[in-house]
């Protein structure tokens, strides 16, 4: 006797063969088995796309293909307008750094499941390379640049926004880029970076992925790496705002009333979260704030931005 | 609608009782009925929870119970696949109906922060209950893997027959692999409006691209059908059989998970007590497998091992022969001292702990929503790890990354003070002083180490670290 499953995969075949036999009516050209197979496993476009194409020329791949590729930008444009509302909390931060500066640019998708996947990987250091390029200069040496700027750059003559659409086609989820930071080098300072990605780290033609990144730009000399470290520091700690380089002289009646105020409030330390980059306590050696270490270490941070994929950036 | 009222109240009533089969009667009653409006609100009641005994029919527990999940591509139905599911399972009174809408929740609702959805949906089949489980991404998935919250036991894979493999198909596949899913079964959708070829080429790609991934690609069972068809009631050839067989496929491969009293027996010890004249008693809740009286077994921990024998136990002050999983109790060792055991121990079959004091993890670390640390981790932080009866502390090592954020899985290496009796597979808690700052799965053991020369070394590379600092500075 048949078991269960047996039973049922005789049935299945049964029923596949069946359906072999039911040719449906508006399918009627051939479509050489193999080609499509070839077609589809060339191209990666979905299934019934390569039929189509096959069937309109003939089974000639060739044009096929061409002609696909054409479809897809418009499909692409078509599938992003219907997916624009879509929210987006996931994504990648994407920096590349050379002789005169460094880049770092953010690009949202709705899942992780897209940050994962190579295609998407591909177009956000695409896009970090285009921006890096085009990026204009500016007298402070640091440039902020929103979505709208981003887009309309070009690469290889197509715009990054093309780029875009063309994988929201492919993968079927909202993608969009977010924004861009700058900071260029000059001879006085060192321009130092750092990328930290939610798993192994990440490199991609040269360029860093990951999910949050930092850029510090250091007063001459950076003594044993100070600048990288201060970059991990940034990262890890968030700071809003550089703070006060010369701490106001310390009031001991006033230091008095606050030890008198946190016994009363009990609070735990941690809770209040110190947003001042120089008043934080120093990530790699806990007994020093930020400023004590580089006064002892002696260089002067000019500037620093910070990147956290996804973050709430207090808009729409 | 008066009368539609006293069914309902007869109905609660008899619910009280607890008679299975007046219950059923009474269902039945309720179902067929005059009473219509009454009996669409328990179908809808799957969907909203209602106020208790709210016109809820009562879950019978009698066949075991999976969480299956559906992954695949976006747009390749794996939503309509669901709620066909429930649709053809309704018909055979073994499920409720929910439509599309209900499954899919609008996108505000979706936004992040609802990271889990598997106690709503649930659909019955002639030897299973299933539970459908649905997570927004990969890290939720992760993170309930890690915790050890509601897990896939197996999952159908929807390809649409119009598409073949996708990227995001690949994507949940080696998500599904790292999640510790074996057997797959797969549906390929769509195929009222794909041919048969396409159907077949298809089935060799998802074929291909499973065995790529790791799982038998060869040997997963794949059905092709329609679930729209099945959702709207057409074509029963493609839509509801197809759908019916799916069923059937994954009540037979997809393997039920092994029950706590069929593993090998373990007891973390809580306390000892010594009783003159007789031995050492032993107490604590029985995690698995069942205990005789007279069994040989091993206590474990704290870099001991002693072979004991179990020469009786204790339940409630009563002798037992025997005692199962979940039992509280007492066991009585012959011949042991009050030293020779700790609370942390574990009191077990013999070999099925090592004794082990370094290993890799899985680990999610909370975030300070979830009321974890706001600051990130070093290597060699130092926190305590907590695993059934004991604690212990440890000292974390990160490969090759430079720290972790709160929110992340990592792999982390831990270095225990102390070597203890621990399984591949065991979950545990970190905690740093008065909170939780994480959770861990074990994957891997490392040889055992000397734990004071590890310190030493950690000590002796900061020492070294901060002297080439200085002598930088001097330079």
């Amino acid at each position: 006797m048949l078991s269960g499953y047996n039973k049922i995969r005789f049935m299945r075949t049964v029923a596949q063969n069946a359906r072999l036999f039911c040719v449906q009516p508006n399918k009627q050209v051939a479509v050489d088995k193999a080609l499509l197979s070839k077609l589809r496993k060339k191209t990666g476009y979905p299934m019934i796309n390569c039929k189509k194409a096959l069937v309109q020329f003939d089974n000639d791949i060739k044009e096929a293909e061409t002609w696909m590729r054409e479809q897809a930008q418009k499909e692409g444009w078509e599938k992003a307008g219907k997916l624009q509302d879509r929210p987006m909390s996931q994504g990648l931060v994407g920096l590349i750094e050379d002789d005169t500066s460094v880049t770092v640019v953010e690009v949202n998708c709705e899942t992780d499941f897209v940050a994962k996947n190579e295609n998407f990987q591909a177009l956000v250091s695409q896009i970090v390379k285009a921006c890096h390029k085009h990026t204009p200069q500016s007298d402070n040496g640091k440039v902020l640049l929103d979505n709208n700027e981003i887009n309309s750059m070009k690469d290889e003559d197509v715009t990054l926004s093309d780029k875009v659409a063309l994988l929201v086609g492919k993968l079927g989820e909202n993608i969009a880029i977010r924004r861009a930071a700058s900071i260029s080098k000059d001879s006085s300072t060192v321009v130092s970076s750092f990328v930290h990605a939610s798993g192994p780290p990440m490199v991609k033609d040269g360029i860093k992925l990951g999910k949050f990144a930092a850029i510090t730009k250091v007063e001459i000399p950076d003594v044993d790496g100070i600048a990288k470290e201060l970059c991990q520091h940034i990262v890890g700690m968030n700071p809003t705002e550089m703070g006060e380089w010369r701490p106001k002289p310390i009031d001991k009646k006033e230091l008095k009333k606050k030890k008198k105020e946190k016994e009363e409030n009990k609070s735990r330390p941690e809770d209040k979260v110190e947003q001042r980059l120089l008043d934080q306590e120093f990530l790699l050696d806990s007994q020093f704030t930020v400023r004590s270490y580089l006064h002892d270490n002696a260089p002067k941070v000019e500037d620093f931005v910070r990147m956290e994929c996804g973050e709430d950036l207090g808009e729409d | 609608m008066c009368s539609s009222k006293m069914a309902a109240q007869v109905f609660r009533k008899l619910l009280l009782t607890k008679s299975p089969i007046q219950c059923k009667f009474t269902l039945d009653f309720y179902r067929y009925g005059c009473i219509r409006n009454i009996s669409l609100s328990t179908h809808l009641s799957a969907a909203k929870p209602g106020p208790p005994g709210g016109g809820k029919e009562t879950y019978k527990r009698d066949k075991p119970h999976l969480n299956i999940g559906t992954i695949g591509h976006v747009d390749h139905g794996k939503t309509t696949l669901t709620s066909a599911i429930t649709k053809v399972m309704a018909d055979k009174k073994m499920a409720s109906f929910l439509k599309y809408e209900d499954i899919d929740k609008d996108p505000a609702e979706k936004a992040r922060g609802i990271t889990i959805n598997a106690a709503v949906i649930s659909y019955e089949t002639e030897n299973r209950h299933y539970g459908h489980v649905d997570c927004p991404g990969h890290h939720d998935y992760i993170k309930n893997m890690i915790t050890g919250a509601a897990q896939m036991d197996g999952c159908i894979l929807v390809v649409a027959a119009t598409d073949g493999t996708m990227p995001q198909t690949r994507e949940h596949l080696i998500l599904a692999k790292q999640i510790g899913i074996e057997k797959i079964v797969v549906f390929i959708n769509k195929v009222d409006v794909a041919d048969a070829e396409m159907v077949d080429l298809v089935e060799m790609e998802v074929r291909d691209l499973l065995t790529e991934i790791g799982f038998d690609g060869v040997n997963t069972p794949i059905v092709a059908g329609s679930a729209l068809s099945a959702l709207n009631g057409e074509k029963d050839d493609i839509g509801k059989d197809k759908v019916t067989e799916l069923l059937a496929i994954a009540d037979e491969y997809i393997p039920l998970p092994e029950r706590d009293l069929d593993k090998p027996f373990s007891l973390p010890i809580e306390s000892a007590i010594t009783i003159t004249g007789r031995g050492l008693v032993v107490t604590g809740k029985l995690d698995q497998g069942v205990i005789k009286k007279g069994d040989e077994a091993e206590l474990i921990g704290f870099g001991k091992k002693q072979k004991v024998n179990i020469t009786g136990i204790e339940m409630f002050r009563q002798m037992l022969d025997r005692g199962e999983a979940g039992d509280q109790m007492g066991c009585l060792l012959r011949g042991m001292k009050k030293d020779d055991v700790r609370r942390g121990m574990v009191l077990s079959k013999p070999g099925l702990y090592q004794l082990r004091n370094k290993f890799d993890a899985q680990v999610y670390l909370l975030k300070p929503e979830e009321g974890g640390r706001n600051k990130p981790f070093l290597p060699y932080f130092q926190c305590l790890m907590f695993n059934r009866s004991f604690s212990v502390s440890t000292s974390i090592e990160i490969p090759d990354r430079e720290m972790m954020m709160p929110g992340e899985d990592t792999r982390v290496t831990f270095n225990l003070y102390s070597e203890m009796a621990l399984n591949k597979g065991d979950r545990f808690t970190l905690r740093d002083g008065s909170r939780t700052i994480g959770y861990g799965v074990i994957t891997d053991f490392h040889a055992n180490i000397d734990i004071a020369k590890f310190f030493e070394d950690v000590k002796m590379k900061k020492k070294a670290a901060k002297k080439a600092a200085e002598a930088a500075e001097q330079a």
